[in-house]
């Protein structure tokens, strides 16, 4: 009889504890800072997308003849040990520099597209509607950079949780194309310890 | 008892779609086979604790069929199933004291493991993305760091890394894997060229100097004919498999697992040009055997501590049962001997030999010819595409 009680008791635990651990979903905020782990997230993209705009806008003139410099971002190399896709970032960057108004820029991304539609436009295109061909806009300045992170993981011992500590470096430099010179360099970084229990249900 | 049947059963339910997916993809139908785990996977065929092997079956067969992007998409799943699952569960270890290892959710050996990101290296490197295939490259390093004693042998994904590295332009990484590789394997010359080019780039004078007398002068003269590199992923024959094995000790029975190797036979491999010269090559290979044989027996004695711990479980439950029903007691007692397996699941579609082979190629030269085990595969060079290498991967 005692057992059957426990029995009941546990089963109305079990439930409890079910129902109390059901699924729910809110919206946050994209600025909000939640880290869930050590390894990168959205919040270290905008950390990283600001600090290194905030940098460009403020610590270099590069309007030496007045006009606005042309710029064309390269692919930022991923040498960490986690599959980001840094294109992310560096459309942060763009979108941020385009709408403060220093800077213009041209599309690596689109060439092979520009090429195809105005190939397509000399073949079958209105010839008063037609773009010209060969009018394309020169860069002055290659934005590229590379993103490296070192991991360090807990000496395995006896213990109850994992912890893991990962830096982030995002190096992101200005070529004059003309002259091969680093016009401007900056870096973003940032640290992070995770700790995950070792031991689950 | 119910819950115990019902472990095994589900278990069995998973090994015959597995076996139905080799079936197809051994018969030369790789296509078929992901299509028998596709369709297990929507139907929910597969619990979750054998994803592990859905992902890497998944992806293997992808790679055989030439589908590199979906292949690495597949193999970056199993990794991450890893990494989300790397943890003690109180509710699978309580399960498996009483039935077997097969309720526990399965990680994987440490050879498969490393061969997981060995298989995406190869599928980003096919699918032109070595950035990504050198994100594989550190993350397989840190697999090897972790379980040196098994997987210090497996020279293929060690050659693999370098290569990602080189392909990817992190010369340094490069330069660092080749070193490696190369005290490994001092006979090697064409990674011995290799540490040379990324001592080169790295302009570390000392590595120059060690190097080049290294290189003959055969092969100086074939890398500097100004032709195309060819770099042939080569994997042959069938992987080892697992069988489970049992020790008796009065009414009690003690099981553990050992691979069993599918005998194989290597013919020499021939690499030749489209008019019939023979050109010279070295390949380094990896018998997985070997590797996967290694990381099992260094985790050989928890499997056996384990295995003897259960069977003091099930001992205590039977001798506590058998005060107050003798027949209960002796029912329990058969159904705890059945259900002492070893858990044998592991990834069977791996070759038994994987195998790099970098063939410098003459200039202008069109055509490869790669003949082993009595086939031949025909391979169609780009002459002009001289930049980088230019990757091949082939099953015998």
């Amino acid at each position: 009889m005692q057992i059957k009680r426990l029995a009941g008791l546990a089963l109305l635990a079990a439930s409890a504890a079910t129902l109390g651990g059901c699924a729910t979903t809110t919206s946050i905020s994209p600025d909000a800072e939640v880290h869930y782990d050590a390894n990168y997230d959205f919040s270290d993209k905008k950390l990283i997308a600001d600090t290194l705009t905030a940098s460009l806008l403020n610590t270099v003139d590069l309007s030496g003849t007045g006009k606005k410099p042309v710029m064309v971002v390269y692919p930022v190399a991923n040498e960490t040990s986690e599959h980001i896709s840094t294109s992310g970032i560096t459309d942060d960057i763009q979108l941020a520099l385009l709408r403060a108004g220093k800077y213009r820029f041209v599309s690596k991304t689109q060439r092979d597209n520009l090429m195809a539609e105005q190939q397509h436009q000399q073949s079958n295109g209105d010839p008063s509607s037609r773009s010209a061909v060969g009018r394309q806009l020169g860069a002055d300045f290659i934005l590229s950079g590379t993103l490296r992170s070192i991991e360090k993981k807990q000496q395995k011992q006896i213990r109850l949780t994992k912890k893991k500590m990962v830096y982030y470096s995002l190096n992101l430099e200005l070529t004059d194309l003309s002259s091969g010179e680093i016009a401007w360099a900056d870096k973003a970084d940032l640290a992070r310890e995770s700790s995950k229990p070792i031991i689950g249900w | 008892m119910v819950s115990l049947v019902l472990c095994v059963s589900l278990s069995g339910c998973a090994t015959a779609v597995f076996d139905e997916a080799r079936s197809h993809y051994y018969a030369g139908d790789p296509v078929a086979g992901v299509a028998v785990l596709d369709q297990a996977e929507l139907e929910d065929k597969i619990p979750d604790r054998d994803a592990l092997l859905l992902y890497l079956e998944r992806g293997l067969m992808l790679h055989r069929a030439g589908l590199f992007e979906e292949s690495a998409k597949a193999f970056v799943q199993a990794s991450a199933y890893i990494e989300e699952n790397q943890k003690i569960s109180i509710s699978e270890q309580s399960r498996s004291l009483v039935s077997n290892d097969w309720s526990k959710t399965y990680l994987g050996e440490y050879s498969e493991q490393l061969l997981t990101h060995s298989y995406a290296m190869m599928s980003f490197i096919m699918a032109g993305n070595p950035e990504s295939a050198a994100v594989e490259a550190r993350q397989a390093l840190e697999v090897i760091k972790a379980h040196s004693e098994s997987l210090q042998a497996d020279a293929f994904s060690q050659a693999l890394i370098a290569l990602s590295f080189e392909l990817a332009g992190q010369y340094n990484d490069a330069y660092v894997a080749y070193r490696a590789l190369h005290e490994q394997l001092p006979n090697n010359e064409t990674f011995a060229y290799a540490a040379f080019r990324a001592a080169q780039k790295v302009a570390s004078e000392d590595g120059i100097a060690t190097y080049r007398p290294l290189i003959s002068d055969e092969l100086w003269k074939s890398y500097s004919s100004g032709g195309p590199e060819a770099v042939l992923f080569i994997s042959q024959g069938r992987g080892p498999f697992k069988r489970s094995s049992s020790i008796f000790y009065y009414d009690e029975r003690l099981s553990f697992p050992s691979y069993v190797a599918v005998p194989q036979t290597y013919g020499s491999l021939s690499i030749s040009d489209g008019l019939g010269h023979v050109l010279p090559q070295q390949q380094l290979s990896t018998d997985t055997y070997s590797i996967a044989s290694a990381a099992l027996a260094e985790r050989g004695k928890l499997v056996l501590a384990k295995s003897v711990l259960r069977g003091r479980v099930k001992h205590e439950l039977v001798k506590n049962l058998r005060d107050d029903d003798r027949a209960a007691a002796e029912v329990l007692n058969l159904v705890f001997f059945l259900l002492e397996e070893a858990d044998t699941r592991s990834w069977q579609s791996l070759p038994a030999r994987l195998s790099l082979l970098r063939v410098p190629l003459a200039k202008g030269q069109k055509q490869l010819r790669v003949k082993l085990s009595g086939r031949e595969r025909v391979l169609t060079i780009d002459p002009q595409q001289t930049q980088s290498p230019q990757m091949f991967s082939l099953h015998f």
